[in-house]
């Protein structure tokens, strides 16, 4: 009376049946009782539906059904993409209400199973035999899981190395990445002199190779990167760096060239001691004074020409009140063991900003953005000009 | 009842009946296209004709626009040749040689001398056309001459004029700051000095010279001088976000002495609205509701401080327009309506080169202000000219509006800003 795939069903819903009894019992709760009974009313719709058409059982008397009927057909192989379809569904979930991660990582498992789960699916209907199948399967889904599972290798192996190269000193990432070439190339040249290797030796030498790579990084990741030194910016340290002409860690390394060959302001330090700029079309603004624009990004090349090692600093005018007493705190401007420029008094309380230290013949490029314009400060001689510390050249800046 | 009309189930006659009606539509069809394309393509023609066409680059009114004026012609010209000589072969050999039923001809491949002659005589054509045309760039991008510097910089969507100090210009002593209308002396060479606040824009006068992409960053030029006063319209050609079709300038050219009065005029000491009047309560609302993007230069607060407006705290390109001599232009919100109204309009837009540049410099009087449109714009800005300020649009800027946001002013507020605004000039 009870064919095979109602047997499950029927199993299914008195289960349900009896799990709302319990939960009723236990949890006093209406929700989830709704939702049981819900579900066993839906199962023993779907098992009446299933003992009503049949479910294709063949009477055990019928010989010819042995060979002819849809039962008799081979099985469907076993398949793990129902299970990790599940897992993706559960990370989809779990990830709606935690981290935006698990979600993603969750709806590509569940993208890549449910797209697997359905091309097998597909491929075990093509015909009765399964070889035949898993052939048809291969020719639609190889093309595009062989690269991917390509790209996921090498992925893995590339990241490992980054963990691997984080892990180690700046010098023995080096030693060891010589060391690591070597190998690589002596096996490569080992396989290439000797084809007649087995496939097998060569498949296990490079697995070894990689589960170990994988195996460093992941040793590596967990015990975390080496030590990396933040390096200084004028930023953090205007008050101090910008008014000085001696040679700060921020300037170490710093840029002596720049790209732009038009199209931005130059202001030029030259072998006299004096600022000159120059501006898109000619200078004929006849004034001791650059124009620059309000709340707008200008883009301005220092090249310096003096013979000496300079910045080029800018004065923006009274710091806000909140970092003025903290750079006071600090000691900043006063200090003249930090190198501050007495010519240009004490400017803790000023608002700067300057380019690193451009050696005799460089040029460096920096970016000045105005909030408002150069009469909110008449009243500050020392506002918005550009000057240079060590020496006494200045040129003043007008923003409309 | 119900009828089938398929043609399966009709006679013979009937069937040639419908095949003739079915010809006879298609015959009518084809006529309607052939008439519509030729009337469509005469009105396009006529509208080549246009006189009174203010962005017409085939009417230039300066050196640098005609110098890309004769360009054109040469190019077009040689151009029009070409391609007269090339549909006139294709049409001979397409009648020609059409199928009559012939047999195919004998098939041959390549005609070396042929086939060298049609490399080699475009080549030769598009060096005649380069030879002009990379001397009228490098013309176009000569700056020695200068005679004035003028800065503009475009932004979301309007564009920012400001004069630097320099001898220039018949000599500038303080910065002038305006908006939407640059205001030239005619017959003089002005280098504009052009960039970007946000996004990159183009500025363009047709009838004084050709586009200049404003770029984030970079300072780039373009030349401009008019033969004779007049007001030379243009717009932002380079798409920059809603309201790009909304970004339009001008430029006011007029004689050496209207423009010196112009220059004066600009900088002259902020004038304070008597006391109890309407702009009085105009500038208190001005101060409360708009100085936090609006620069009036000279206006001070109640301890007599300047009030220095700080539109990068609110607007997401950092600038709006300067007000102080709002009324001394005659449009606004990024030149796209205008101050004047339609009666006196006509005043100052179709003055004469001689009178153009005092119609100009009288401003916009009480009785020919706008008003309709100016309030349009202090009620509901958005409404008016579309800004993203939206909420929803501004995650991205940080809260920052791209334009004037709605403020909610009332219309005793509005009033107040009218008679407030009036009196900047």
């Amino acid at each position: 009376m009870f064919t095979t795939g109602s047997k499950l069903l029927i199993g299914s819903s008195v289960f349900a049946l009896v799990a709302a009894v319990v939960y009723g019992v236990t949890q006093n709760e209406a929700l989830g009782i709704v939702g049981l009974v819900s579900a066993a009313c839906a199962l023993a719709f779907l098992a009446g539906v299933n003992v009503w058409a049949g479910d294709s059982n063949l009477s055990a008397l019928d010989t010819a059904a042995v060979a002819t009927s849809e039962a008799s057909d081979d099985p469907p192989g076993a398949s793990i993409w129902p299970m990790v379809f599940a897992v993706g569904a559960a990370a989809v979930l779990v990830g709606l209400v935690s981290q935006q991660s698990v979600f993603t990582i969750g709806l590509v498992i569940l993208l890549a199973a449910g797209a697997q789960w359905a091309v097998q699916a597909w491929a075990e209907s093509a015909s009765t035999d399964s070889t035949t199948n898993a052939a048809v399967r291969g020719r639609l889904a190889n093309p595009l899981e062989y690269p991917l599972l390509g790209a996921f290798a090498v992925g893995g192996i590339a990241y490992a190395l980054s963990r691997i190269m984080l892990w180690l000193s700046k010098t023995n990432t080096i030693i060891a990445f010589v060391v690591l070439a070597t190998i690589i190339a002596c096996i490569a040249f080992i396989f290439a002199a000797r084809p007649s290797l087995k496939r097998g030796a060569i498949g296990g030498v490079l697995t070894v190779g990689a589960v170990a790579i994988v195996a460093g990084g992941v040793a590596a990741g967990v015990d975390g990167q080496r030590y990396i030194h933040v390096y200084e910016t004028i930023a953090a340290d205007a008050a101090l760096v910008c008014n000085s002409p001696e040679e700060f860690e921020v300037d170490e390394g710093a840029s002596q060239t720049v790209s732009t060959k038009a199209g931005t302001y130059t202001i030029s330090l030259t072998a006299a001691g004096t600022l000159e700029f120059d501006v898109p079309g000619p200078v004929a603004e006849g004034s001791d004074a650059i124009s620059l624009r309000r709340s707008n990004p200008n883009n301005i090349v220092f090249r310096n020409d003096s013979g000496e090692a300079r910045r080029l600093t800018l004065d923006f005018g009274p710091a806000p009140e909140d970092e003025a007493s903290a750079a006071a705190e600090e000691g900043y401007g006063a200090d003249e063991s930090h190198g501050a420029d007495e010519s240009h008094g004490d400017k803790s309380d000023r608002n700067l900003t300057c380019t690193s230290l451009v050696e005799d013949g460089g040029a460096q490029l920096i970016t000045v953005k105005f909030a408002e314009p150069s009469f909110a400060y008449a009243d500050d001689a020392e506002a918005y000009r550009f000057y240079v510390p060590g020496t006494d050249a200045e040129i003043d800046v007008v923003v409309p | 009842m119900t009828y089938d009309l398929s043609m399966s189930h009709q006679s013979p006659t009937t069937k040639m009946q419908a095949v003739e009606t079915t010809t006879t539509l298609k015959s009518v069809t084809s006529s309607r296209l052939v008439r519509t394309l030729v009337a469509g393509s005469f009105a396009a023609l006529l509208a080549g004709c246009a006189t009174d066409a203010p962005q017409d680059t085939w009417q230039p009114k300066g050196s640098n626009a005609r110098m890309i004026n004769d360009l054109d012609w040469v190019v077009f010209s040689i151009a029009g040749v070409v391609g007269v000589v090339v549909f006139s072969v294709l049409a001979f050999a397409l009648w020609k040689y059409r199928d009559r039923g012939q047999p195919i001809p004998e098939q041959t491949h390549g005609k070396p001398a042929l086939e060298i002659g049609l490399t080699i005589l475009p080549a030769l054509i598009l060096v005649g056309i380069a030879i002009p045309t990379v001397g009228t760039i490098m013309d176009l991008a000569e700056t020695n001459d200068t005679e004035c510097i003028v800065n503009v910089t475009g932004q979301q969507w309007w564009w920012e004029i400001d004069y630097p100090v320099q001898d220039g210009c018949g000599g500038i002593e303080e910065p002038i700051v305006t908006s939407g209308q640059m205001v030239i002396e005619a017959g003089t060479k002005v280098l504009v000095r052009g960039t970007s606040r946000d996004v990159i824009h183009s500025w363009w006068i047709p009838s004084l010279n050709g586009k200049r992409d404003m770029v984030p960053g970079r300072i780039h030029t373009v030349r401009l001088e008019a033969d004779e006063p007049g007001i030379f319209a243009g717009q932002c050609t380079e798409f920059c976000g809603l309201s790009h079709a909304n970004m339009r300038m001008e430029v006011i050219a007029m004689n050496s002495t209207d423009f010196a009065i112009w220059k004066a005029n600009q900088v002259q000491d902020y004038v304070a609205p008597v006391a109890g009047s309407l702009a009085a309560e105009g500038e208190s609302t001005f101060i409360s509701q708009c100085s936090r993007c609006h620069q009036v230069d000279g206006l001070t607060d109640s301890n007599d401080e300047l009030i220095i407006s700080r539109p990068d705290q609110n607007v997401w390109s950092g600038a709006a327009p300067n007000l102080t001599n709002f009324m001394t232009r005659n449009t606004f919100a990024g030149a796209s309506w205008d101050l004047l109204s339609k009666e006196c309009r006509p005043g100052v837009w179709d003055a004469s080169p001689s009178t153009i540049g005092a119609a100009y410099l009288d401003g916009v009087t009480d009785s020919c202000l706008n008003e309709v449109e100016l309030r349009e714009w202090l009620r509901n800005a958005p409404a008016k000219k579309p800004m993203y300020t939206d909420p929803e649009s501004l995650e991205a800027t940080n809260g920052l509006v791209r334009g004037m946001p709605y403020l909610a002013l009332s219309e005793d507020q509005i009033d107040q800003l009218v008679a407030y605004l009036l009196e900047r000039k």
